[in-house]
């Protein structure tokens, strides 16, 4: 839409307009050298609006525009998605920074945070507390809770009610015309209106930018333990997992990595690692009921792989897929892609990341998902094969729901399109 | 009135003893749990199937006739009924337990199904579905994906949203979708966002629900305390040492007289200003310590008592007087007015204190019997429906307690639902904006408003004021 003038220092022009005419609070610029591309693209316009006003003052100004908006939070994860049919701005979050400590209850277990604030920053000001917020994305310190709720990524956690979408109690947005607005609440527990939340969750920038977020904390464990059980072959991994899942204290996080990964974390063999957590008591009992069934190794506290397995998406090769299985053929999806390149799975979610190399591998693994019944989204790509392809790779159910919400939401299209499922 | 041609078509529908058009048979139709909101359907429909929902709904939608699913009809927020006529869909025989998958622990039902018949289907296998509303043994499946109910233990599992991954739905102008399924699905999270629509986005009739593990444990415990205010503090330091109970339930002096005069009497101590429920589950590793330290807690807070249930005799009996505690107050009047409001849990104890100053000021009479864990209220307001004077007190009382959840951060429903009772106090939560963001997502699922209308928005989005009394029929059988 912007025709371009080339970016200069201090001026940008755009449709016969000077940006720097724009006010202040929209915080306009031209992009620089320090921003990021999106698939090899860059906006020709920059809004990094001072809070959460100006930010609905910097969409309704693109809304009237026509411009296509990708808002931009901690600049993690923006290789996640198809690529943009058009791309004039980018919304920055960083305005909207800062935890709303007056807001935090520690009795209530509630806070509220402003979108652009870090996971890492709010995890560490938490940490005081002994709470925490039981959300696992790569690179935390850089990752903004604005990001994070909009992507929803499936994290390490497990446990049914540690999804995102089950921590997001209620938030304030801005919808695409520049319309402000809330949902949900701040309280635990809250059924008037409708779950916009879970709505929100995992529509990746296409439907509204959350500028506060309402969340639900959890207590820090007293201890936490992790185990390995190696085996030779997968199944084995699957049989172990089969057992283990019905342990009286369930694993707070179940991940098996497979001989190339497992590398890395001076592991052999395929491995099940499982994380209990909970009271001295209770990860004892949990540790002394593995051992009964299976020849578990017991990870020190120094070679914590967690963290290394949370960024496992984050990966500098070239092809990074996302399996999604029903559960019981997890480690079958698993087996099935574990020629060439590092593997991890979670055999209570269906969830396996792979990474390879080989960009040619993609036909070849989407086959042998078909075959297990799972869908492959592609998280990471040569552009020159995302530009050839959906890389969410299905038409989920309800998809002309989807793209109906869309159309109601944001009538011009303008936030972050062409880049979600269907090219919504 | 539905016009002859109509009546012949829907016959056509299904078979011809599925649909009722008889006054006295629709009459049972007429009402929820609730009784103060009223309307009688012009024909109830008994769909078997899917396809039977769906060739239903499909005329509706072609004659212009609203239309509203029903389950049990135990709902306490008028979300059942028909508020223009028109047909009620009872998917009370759509009541089958289609299918088990063991291995990926989820089970696919029709959602006629009662909620207690899920965990009944699977407990063999040591499972169990999580979602746990007082009326469990009567509430449907679809119910409480409607409603997105809770009960006593989504303190720690979670209310309905979380155990529910997939749907069929049938959508207001007949056609059928399937959402979600056992495996992590791609775009916008549309079971997420249907579970708690109030029935107003469309009919689930198949639910893939998630089953969990029995807990190995379950202790529960009783602890009497001589003021309310104490009791809420104890629940406070509970939660804050980082215990997740599984459930911590309150009732207050009233409530404990009313059950123990009943036939429902469960031991609890009627010299007690509130008494404390509380369960814990799970590993029997560690149990016996997070006992210690919830009765070091109760002790220290001033409870009377400390009693642990011996057997699972004396737990059920602990848990049935929590649970016809509604039903119980029929002794005190003829009509009940419950609340659902939703505060932070610090603040508890003062909005307690709140509701006693308001009962006293409105001369009513409130007993209070609440989930503690998660801050939801259940102030229940006992009255006189004939008499007008207690009634419009009622009302101002009802509409203070309301606005004061409001004020100090919380609700007006935790999960109850807004449905007729509360569609005029949305505006205390929400601005216009918020409301039409709300219609606009129900506009693109029921763009006609056939699928329950006069549901969950005030009628102008306004701060409306309220304007009939809320009631449940105060008689055993009634439950929250």
């Amino acid at each position: 839409m912007w025709r371009g003038d080339e970016p200069s220092e201090h001026r940008c022009y755009a449709r016969g307009m000077d940006l720097n005419e724009l006010p202040e609070m929209l915080g306009s610029r031209a992009p620089n050298g320090s921003d990021p591309r999106i698939d090899g693209l860059l906006p020709s316009l920059v809004l990094e609006p001072e809070d959460a006003a100006a930010t609905a003052e910097a969409l309704a100004f693109c809304h009237q525009e026509s411009m296509a908006v990708i808002p931009i939070g901690g600049e993690t994860r923006l290789e996640l998605g198809n690529v943009p049919s058009r791309l004039d701005t980018y919304l920055m979050t960083s305005g909207l920074k800062g935890l709303e400590i007056d807001e935090h209850i520690p009795d209530d277990f509630t806070m509220a945070v402003r979108a652009g604030t870090t996971l890492g920053e709010t995890q560490r000001y938490l940490k005081e507390f002994r709470q925490y917020l039981p959300l696992d994305v790569p690179h935390p310190d850089e990752a903004t809770i604005g990001g994070i709720f909009a992507l929803g990524e499936p994290g390490l956690r497990r446990r049914p009610g540690a999804r995102p979408r089950d921590l997001l109690l209620g938030f304030e947005g801005v919808l695409a015309n520049g319309t402000p607005f809330k949902a949900g609440g701040r309280v635990v527990k809250n059924v008037a209106g409708y779950e916009l939340m879970k709505l929100f969750v995992g529509s990746a920038g296409t439907l509204a930018v959350m500028t506060r977020a309402f969340l639900r904390l959890w207590a820090l464990p007293e201890e936490v333990t992790t185990v390995a059980i190696g085996a030779r072959r997968p199944r084995s991994i699957a049989a172990a997992w089969r057992e283990l899942r019905n342990l009286p204290l369930a694993p707070e996080m179940a991940v098996a990595l497979n001989p190339t990964y497992a590398e890395i974390h001076g592991l052999h063999e395929w491995n099940l690692l499982l994380r209990f957590e909970g009271l001295h008591e209770e990860t004892r009992g949990a540790l002394d009921d593995v051992r009964e069934r299976f020849d578990a190794e017991v990870l020190p506290d120094d070679k914590n792989p967690w963290d290394a397995i949370r960024d496992f998406p984050k990966s500098d090769a070239a092809l990074v897929l996302r399996g999604q299985a029903a559960p019981a053929r997890t480690i079958s999806l698993a087996e099935s892609w574990q020629d060439g390149g590092a593997l991890i799975a979670y055999p209570d979610t269906g969830i396996v990341y792979s990474q390879t190399t080989d960009p040619e591998a993609l036909s070849d693994r989407r086959a042998r998902a078909e075959e297990n019944g799972a869908a492959v989204v592609i998280e990471k790509a040569p552009l020159e094969m995302k530009r050839e392809l959906d890389v969410y790779g299905e038409t989920p159910g309800g998809y002309e729901l989807m793209r109906r919400i869309k159309e109601k939401l944001d009538p011009k299209g303008i936030l972050s399109p062409g880049r979600y499922v269907g090219r919504i | 009135m539905l016009s002859a041609s109509f009546l012949e078509r829907l016959t056509g529908c299904l078979r011809r003893e599925s649909v009722l058009v008889e006054p006295h048979h629709v009459l049972v139709y007429e009402c929820d749990g609730s009784t103060a909101f009223k309307s009688t359907p012009d024909a109830a429909v008994l769909p078997r199937t899917t396809e039977e929902v769906a060739s239903v709904v499909r005329l509706c939608s072609e004659e212009k006739v609203p239309f509203v699913a029903r389950g049990a009809g135990t709902g306490l927020s008028g979300g059942a009924i028909p508020s223009e006529g028109g047909v009620v869909l009872s998917l009370a025989g759509m009541n089958q337990f289609l299918e088990l998958d063991l291995d990926n622990r989820v089970a696919l039902c029709q959602t006629g199904i009662i909620n207690l018949e899920v965990s009944r289907a699977v407990a063999e296998h040591g499972l169990y579905f999580a979602p746990d509303p007082s009326s469990q043994s009567a509430c449907t499946l679809g119910g409480n994906i409607a409603e997105n109910s809770g009960g006593p233990h989504c303190f720690k599992y979670g209310a309905t949203t979380v155990h529910i991954l997939g749907l069929t739905v049938v959508m207001p102008d007949g056609e059928i979708v399937n959402l979600g399924g056992p495996r992590y699905t791609v775009g916008y999270d549309l079971v997420g966002l249907f579970v708690g629509s109030e029935g107003t986005f469309g009919i689930a009739t198949e639910a893939l629900v998630r089953l969990m593990p029995m807990p190995e444990t379950v202790k529960t415990f009783l602890a009497p305390f001589r003021s309310m205010e104490v009791a809420c503090e104890a629940v406070s330091d509970i939660v804050a040492v980082g215990i997740v109970p599984a459930a911590l339930e309150m009732l207050d002096r009233a409530t404990i007289e009313v059950v123990e005069a009943s036939v429902v009497a469960a031991g609890y101590p009627t010299d007690a200003e509130a008494v404390l429920l509380v369960e814990l589950d799970g590993a029997a590793h560690g149990m016996e310590r997070m006992e210690r330290e919830i009765r070091d807690i109760c002790i220290h807070r001033g409870a009377t008592s400390f009693t642990v249930a011996r057997d699972e005799e004396e737990r059920a009996r602990l848990w049935l007087g929590r649970k016809t505690a509604f039903g119980a107050m029929g002794r005190l009047s003829t009509d009940l007015y419950v609340q659902d409001g939703v505060v932070p849990r610090s603040r508890l104890p003062e909005v307690l204190v709140k509701v006693g100053e308001i009962a006293e000021r409105y001369r009513i009479r409130v007993a209070n019997v609440f989930h503690a864990g998660d801050g939801n209220l259940h102030p229940c307001i006992s009255y006189d429906g004939r008499d007008a004077d207690e009634r419009e007190r009622v009302l101002e009382a009802g509409r203070e307690i309301l606005e004061l959840c409001v004020a100090v951060g919380g609700t007006i429903s935790g999960e109850h639902g807004i449905g007729t009772e509360k569609s005029s106090y949305m505006g205390l939560l929400f601005s216009e904006h918020d409301l039409d963001l709300m219609s606009a997502i129900r506009d693109v699922w029921n763009p006609e408003g056939l699928c329950n209308p006069g549901k969950l928005f005030p009628t102008s989005h306004g701060c409306g004021e309220a304007t009939s009394l809320p009631s449940i029929a105060a008689m055993p059988g009634a439950w929250i």
